[in-house]
Formats: structure tokens, C-alpha cells, sequence
């Protein structure tokens, strides 16, 4: 047997999200030796999930933005946008259905607006969205007054499912493997995808290659608004009200967990479920601070800790 | 006793990923003397300026400056044995000002550690009054043209004291009377004892300017020669060496002559390039032959739609071309391996199967408008046998392999868009004999099937070996015309040579 234990360790290391299995299962296994039960019990675990979920779906998104080299930073301000803009629809009476629709329209069309700003402008769209990231959550803000938007009828559908589960799963984690398994497939499956990632590698020669650039670029950002446009009415369905508060700080998370899931920062390549696992081990940490009963604002700085330590390791292991 | 050589070269050697770009280089460059070193592209000389420049280190062989060896490992070390380099591309800082330039690294300041800007100011003004340039100190560089700041350039190498000053074909982007100036400056200097390498494919000026002439070919030394006691078609011999080897396969016997099916009508594409006119038959090899600047890369990036629509008309076997982009000009039948392979061909990182089929994705799709894995690594692997890939597996990144089976794989990659037009720019650029043969004969059968196929190399033995027809280029237009059998070596490469310098000089504008 001595013959595969190296090819046995090389095909682990091969693995790109070895870095967040790593991180989520060792983080796990310390929360459940210093917590026990209080950590590891199934109502826990969904809690955890249904918390991932959100940086989750968000992530989809944005690993395919980075396997192609683009970071978009107002993907936590659109979320906020299409959180307080549903609800409003709904308060003046707008039709489940149609507010739902509205949500997702707006976030599709904030994407294209990111996208089409970068490429008429020619500016990175790194620089396009922290400008954008301002815009969309400031709007937020003055069409709530800066206030929750809860005084609708929660009869709806939306409503009953975003508090309860299907199939024993949080709404939100369902939507999440929905999206993300869509988004898997694009990325790994869709000639789309592959250009995606040829464009991350060498953009150069994907347009030698005859791919358009400013295209590809619009189309990403577009589908990354619409995901955020999902996001953000799950939000909603979730919290039951919009708040111009949510959603806040959720970039960063959200480029944690796709770095620390597997996808290069300098784009290439890319993996959603390293994704979702890395948005995952985000959410545990957040539980398990709360658990251990540490003040909040340590949170905020375990969380940015872990998230550097999650890549060294996945480095570490993939040098080796 | 003769004076001991500034610089000697003795025994020099280079290797790029494994191909010898110097071989047992050994000549010596002379105190006080102007030193031209002339050669074809890729001769190595831009390499050998590069050692004395530290950019580069020699694999072997030793640089010795005044009879002691030295090693240049850097370039601030080449810096302090009084070395500066004026390189083609030029190396200012293009944001800041003239002064700023003047003194990078070696800013004046006072003793309280803040910038003498007004020291570094007076001291700029009198380096450039020196060499009689009319240029503002405080002018940003960006805002100066070619000439100016290849003036700028010159006076940083003076204000570093430099006795040894390398140009590296300083006058590319230079008029006539700019031209003038320089080489009166470069004399000027000669008589102070400043050393000066000057590197170019313009032997007319070689002769006015030189007292001495080295000759590289392919890597190696050929000798050097006293201005005065040389002749041009002397030099002319020396670059180009003997008679051709025999990697080309013959070319094939026609009955007929093959219709024209490619008709190019009055391209222009920016002040660069244009206007060109020129026609190409079925299965015929055209070449383009001209010197660094001379157009071919802009002519071929213009054919494939790669710095937008070019201006004439463009038609394929009678029918009028809309060829705005690469990807229409892919849909037309056009296909480009661009000259540098890592930069704009291949994804280093990524697998065989993923380079070769990046141009086919749409073809290799399931029912469902997936892609499917297996109707990909067929393909890669089909490709793979066909061209004669050396690799493991299709799941090789591409980066791994050497320098041949990249080259292959890029041809694979486009080859597989099935055109009609393949256009080469430098198709063995950086490969080996071996697989040079390859491709020589891949282009031959690619031509024997019938497509038409537009070459550019940096090597004239392959345009004359390879080609049905060669057509020359200078300043953006095509100058003359030669067909295969008729140009030898030093035919081609006089034409190339004169064939820029026949013209009215344009001014260069900022």
C-alpha cells in the first residue's frame, strides 16, 4: 500500500477546496469538543446554514466574477436596495408575485449598470462598484427613510416559506444549492463558463481567441445583480421586513468566502463549491462566537482572522 | 602596447529555455570607440546588450572591463562599472518630469534629508544645454516626443558618468535631422573618451557613424570589421551567412495556377499602417518580410480585426468581408497564431485539452448545450496525435511543456477552427530545429489542401524557404514583391534595409 499513499495525498491536494474543507472541519470539530451539544445539534446546524446562506448565494455570483478577474464590491448594497424596494411594492399593494419580479429586475439592472459603467467608461470594475456600492445603499436609505418597511400583509407565500423549512432545509439553504448548483453548472459545464475562465486566465489570448471582452464583462456583472437580486428577497422573505441596515459589510464576506473556498483572487479559475463550503465556515464562526458567548465585536475580528489563516492553510497544503 | 579593451566579451553564452540565443561570443570593443554590433533579428544582439546591461547573466564565458572580469547581475551593478543603457523601448518614467528623471535613484538632497529641487533642476538644465537640447526640465515626460526623450535618456547616462554607453537601435523612432544630431552628440562624446555600442540594422548609418563593425549571426560571432576597410555588401555577407539548410520540404510542383481567393483593397489602419493592396491565391504561402516598425505585426493585427475595423476592403473568394472584431473574423475563415505565444496565445496554466479547444467551444456541445468532456478530450486528443504534441496527458497545463510543443499547441488551437486564411506571425519563434521541420511541413500540407496562408518571421531564411511569394514591407506599405526562386538572402535583406530608408523622412510628432 505503500505505493499510493503519494498519489492518494497528491490527488487531496489537488483538490481545490481543500483549504475550506480543512478550515470548516477542524473549526467544527473545536466547537463541538468546547460546546458539545449546545453546537452540535441538528436545530444548530440549520440555524448555521440558513445563516451561511446568504454570503452563500451571494458567492455563486462573485466566483464567477473572480475566475474571470473581476470583483464586484455593491453586490451586499444591491441585496440592501432590492431588500427595502420589494418591500415598499409590497406596502403600496403590489402583488406578491409582481413585487418579487420588480426586486429582481432591479438587481439585474444595477449588474448591467456596474458592467455597462466599466466598459463605456473603461473603469476597473473594482473602482465601478465601490463608487456604485455608495449609490445603490445610499438610495436605499432615502427610499426607506432610513427606516424598516414591515407594514405589509405577510399572508403571502414568500413569507410562509422564508420562516420555515422544505424538505427539512431553511427556504434560504434550499434557494442557495439551487443557485449555486445552477451556477456550477455554468461555470464547469456552458461554453460560457469556460470563456468565463479562459478570459480570467489570459485575457489577452481569449481575445485573440475571438471572445469579446466588454461582453463577457457586462454579462457577468449582469447575472451577478440578478443573484444579488435574489439574495436580497430572501432577505426579505427571511427577516419579513426591509431594512436598510442589512446587507451591510456583506462584500467582504462574500470575497472571503470564494477565496477561501478555492477560487484564485487572480481569476482562471474557479469553484462554487468551495464557494458555499467557505460562506458555510463564515456562518459556523459567527455561531460558534456567539456560543461561546464572546462579544459580538469579537466576531468581527476572529472572523477576518480565520479567513487568513483558511488561505495559508489551503496554501501550505497545496505546496507541500 | 595596445590600449586594454573597455569591454571584452570572451567566450559568451546564453541559453533561453534551452535555445542558444549566444554562442561563444568573444570580441572586444575598445576604449574611445563608437562599436556598432549589426546582425538579422533574433542575431542575439539584443541579448549581448542586455548582459553588459545586467539584465541578463551569461550561462558561461566571462565579461571582462579593462582586463578585469566583472559580473553584472544587476543593473544598478552594470551602473557602477559605468555602464548605461539606452534601450528601443524607452525606460523613462512617463508622469514625471524631466528632472525627476534626470535623478532617479539618485535624487540631490539636503542634509535634513528634503529633495534639492532646485539643485536637481539647475543640474538638469546644464546636462541637457550640454548636449545642445532645448528641453524644460520641468516638462513631464509624456509631454515630450520620441527624440526629446531619447535625448533625456542620453543625459541620464551622462549625468551617471557613464564611460560606456549602449544604444540599442536608439534611432528607430528618430528623423533624419534627429538622427544627425545624435551621432554629432555620440562624436562629441567619442572625442571625451566615452565609449559608445551602438546597435542597428541601418548599415548606411553603421558606416557613418562606426570606426568599428561586429557581426553576429544566429548566436555567433562573425568578426569584426574596420569601417574603413569594409563595404556594405561585405557586412551584408557576413549576416547572412551561407547557403540555405535543408529543413524545408520542396515545394509542390502546380499544373495550373490556383485561383485568387483573397483580395486585400487599400487597408489602412492608423498613421502606422497603409495603404496596402494585395491579392493571395488558393494554397499559396505569402510572406511579409520587413524590419522591426516596418508594419507586418500591424498588417496581421489589422487583417484580424484586433485593433477594430481597419479602413479598405477586405474579400474572401469574391465575397465582400465585415470584419470588425476577431470573433467575425473567426466566422470568416480566419485564423491568427500570434507571434508571442504566452502573451497571447496560450493559458499557461491551463490544460492542453482546454487551449486546443477554446476557439471550438460551440462544437463541442451535447444535446443539452453542455459542453461534454468526452467530445473535449477527443478533440484535444485527435489534435494531440495529428500535430504530434509530446505530453502526458490532454490534462497537462501547457506552461510545462517545452518550447516546440507549445508552439504546436497554439497551431493546434487555431488549426482546429478549420479556416481558410491562416495567418503566422513568427511561427518558430523560440523552437527547435526539430520541431521546426514539423511545422514547415505542416504549413506545406496545410497549403497542398488549400489554404491560403499569410506568414511573418523574424527569420529570413524561413520567408525564403518556405514561401510562393514574398512581399517586402517598410514604413506601414508593401515595397517590393519577389517571388519564390527569385530573392537570395542578401537580396531580401537589402530591400528590408533600403527599402525604409528610400523614403521622405516623416517628422515625428509628439
Amino acid at each position: 500500500m505503500a505505493r499510493e499513499r503519494p498519489s492518494f495525498l497528491r490527488r487531496l491536494r489537488s483538490i481545490e477546496e481543500i483549504g475550506a474543507v480543512a478550515g470548516l472541519l477542524s473549526i467544527c470539530v473545536l466547537l463541538w469538543l468546547s460546546t458539545g451539544e449546545k453546537f452540535a445539534n441538528p436545530s444548530n446546524l440549520l440555524q448555521v446554514a440558513r445563516q451561511g446562506s446568504s454570503y452563500g448565494i451571494l458567492s455563486v455570483g462573485m466566483t464567477l466574477l473572480l475566475a474571470m478577474g473581476e470583483i464586484d464590491l455593491s453586490v451586499g448594497a444591491i441585496l440592501t436596495l432590492v431588500n427595502v424596494v420589494t418591500a415598499i411594492a409590497l406596502r403600496e399593494g403590489t402583488p406578491m408575485p409582481l413585487a418579487v419580479f420588480l426586486g429582481l429586475a432591479l438587481g439585474t439592472s444595477c449588474g448591467f449598470l456596474n458592467g455597462l459603467l466599466g466598459v463605456a467608461l473603461r473603469i476597473p470594475t473594482i473602482i465601478v462598484t465601490l463608487g456604485t456600492l455608495s449609490v445603490f445603499r445610499g438610495l436605499a436609505l432615502v427610499f426607506s427613510n432610513a427606516t424598516a418597511v414591515a407594514n405589509f400583509s405577510k399572508e403571502s407565500l414568500l413569507f410562509q416559506l422564508g420562516s420555515r423549512s422544505v424538505l427539512g432545509l431553511p427556504t434560504g439553504v434550499l434557494v442557495m444549492l439551487l443557485v449555486g448548483g445552477a451556477g456550477h453548472v455554468l461555470l464547469k459545464h456552458t461554453a460560457f463558463g469556460w470563456r468565463l475562465q479562459a478570459i480570467g486566465s489570459n485575457a489577452q489570448a481569449a481575445r485573440f481567441s475571438g471572445i469579446s471582452l466588454p461582453r463577457y464583462r457586462v454579462a457577468a456583472m449582469t447575472l451577478m445583480g440578478l443573484i444579488s437580486g435574489i439574495a436580497g428577497v430572501m432577505e426579505l422573505a427571511f427577516l419579513q421586513s426591509g431594512s436598510p441596515t442589512t446587507g451591510q459589510g456583506y462584500e467582504l464576506y462574500v470575497i472571503a468566502s470564494v477565496i477561501i473556498g478555492g477560487t484564485a483572487l487572480a481569476g482562471g479559475r474557479g469553484t462554487i463549491v468551495g464557494a458555499l463550503l467557505g460562506a458555510l465556515l463564515i456562518a459556523v464562526i459567527r455561531n460558534g462566537l456567539v456560543l461561546l458567548e464572546l462579544s459580538a465585536y469579537w466576531g468581527t475580528a476572529v472572523t477576518g482572522a480565520v479567513i487568513i489563516a483558511a488561505v495559508a492553510v489551503g496554501n501550505l497544503v497545496k505546496k507541500q | 602596447m595596445p590600449p586594454l579593451p573597455c569591454i571584452a566579451f570572451d567566450k559568451v553564452c546564453k541559453k533561453f529555455e534551452g535555445i542558444a540565443a549566444l554562442r561563444n561570443v568573444t570580441f572586444d570593443v575598445l576604449p574611445g570607440e563608437i562599436h556598432a554590433v549589426v546582425g538579422e533579428n533574433g542575431a542575439g544582439k539584443s541579448t549581448l546588450m542586455k548582459l553588459l546591461a545586467g539584465v541578463h547573466q551569461p550561462d558561461s564565458g566571462e565579461l571582462r572591463m579593462r582586463g578585469q572580469s566583472v559580473r553584472l547581475d544587476s543593473p544598478s551593478r552594470a551602473q557602477d562599472h559605468g555602464i548605461s543603457v539606452v534601450f528601443q523601448e524607452l525606460s523613462l518614467f512617463p508622469h514625471r518630469s524631466v528632472a525627476a528623471n534626470l535623478f532617479i535613484h539618485r535624487e540631490l538632497a539636503s542634509s535634513w534629508g528634503w529633495l534639492d529641487v532646485a539643485a536637481m533642476r539647475s543640474e538638469a538644465t546644464r546636462a541637457l544645454t550640454d548636449l545642445q537640447a532645448d528641453i524644460d526640465p520641468d516638462a513631464r515626460v509624456d509631454s515630450l516626443t520620441l527624440a526629446e526623450r531619447q535625448l533625456v535618456e542620453i543625459a541620464r547616462a551622462l549625468q551617471q558618468r557613464s564611460r560606456v554607453i549602449i544604444l540599442d537601435e536608439p534611432n528607430s523612432a528618430l528623423n533624419e535631422a534627429e538622427s544627425q544630431r545624435l551621432f554629432a552628440i555620440l562624436r562629441t562624446l567619442r572625442s571625451e573618451g566615452v565609449t559608445a555600442l551602438y546597435v542597428s540594422h541601418r548599415l548606411e548609418e553603421v558606416f557613418d557613424l562606426a570606426d568599428r563593425i561586429s557581426v553576429l549571426r544566429d548566436g555567433e560571432f562573425q568578426g569584426t570589421f574596420e569601417t574603413s576597410r569594409t563595404t556594405i555588401p561585405a557586412i551584408i555577407q557576413a549576416m547572412v551567412g551561407g547557403p540555405l539548410d535543408q529543413a524545408f520540404p520542396p515545394r509542390l510542383g502546380r499544373l495550373a495556377p490556383e485561383p485568387v481567393v483573397l483580395e486585400i483593397q487599400d487597408l489602412i489602419q492608423g498613421p502606422e499602417l497603409g495603404p496596402i493592396s494585395f491579392t493571395a491565391r488558393r494554397g499559396e504561402i505569402l510572406a511579409f518580410a520587413g524590419l522591426e516598425g516596418s508594419g507586418v505585426d500591424e498588417l496581421f493585427r489589422a487583417l484580424f480585426a484586433l485593433d477594430g475595423p481597419a479602413r479598405g476592403e477586405l474579400s474572401l473568394q469574391g465575397r465582400r468581408l465585415r470584419q470588425r472584431t476577431p470573433g467575425e473574423a473567426m466566422r470568416n475563415g480566419w485564423a491568427l497564431v500570434p507571434e508571442s505565444r504566452r502573451e497571447q496565445g496560450l493559458m499557461t496554466e491551463k490544460s492542453l485539452s482546454a487551449n486546443i479547444t477554446l476557439t471550438i467551444l460551440e462544437r463541442l456541445r451535447n444535446a443539452l448545450g453542455l459542453m461534454s468532456g468526452r467530445r473535449v478530450d477527443d478533440s484535444a486528443s485527435d489534435a494531440i496525435r495529428e500535430f504530434g504534441i509530446v505530453a502526458d496527458s490532454v490534462e497537462q497545463s501547457v506552461g510545462t511543456l517545452s518550447g516546440g510543443n507549445q508552439q504546436k499547441a497554439l497551431l493546434a488551437k487555431w488549426l482546429s477552427t478549420k479556416p481558410g486564411v491562416l495567418l503566422l506571425n513568427d511561427p518558430t519563434r523560440g523552437v527547435d530545429v526539430g520541431a521546426k521541420r514539423e511545422i514547415y511541413a505542416l504549413c506545406r500540407r496545410l497549403a497542398a489542401q488549400g489554404m491560403t496562408i499569410l506568414v511573418a518571421s523574424s527569420e529570413t531564411d524561413e520567408l525564403l524557404g518556405l514561401a510562393d511569394r514574398i512581399l517586402v514591407l517598410a514604413k506601414g506599405r508593401i515595397r517590393n514583391e519577389f517571388q519564390a526562386g527569385e530573392a537570395t538572402k542578401s537580396v531580401l535583406l537589402r530591400a528590408m534595409i533600403h527599402g525604409g530608408l528610400m523614403l521622405p523622412e516623416s517628422p515625428i510628432d509628439g
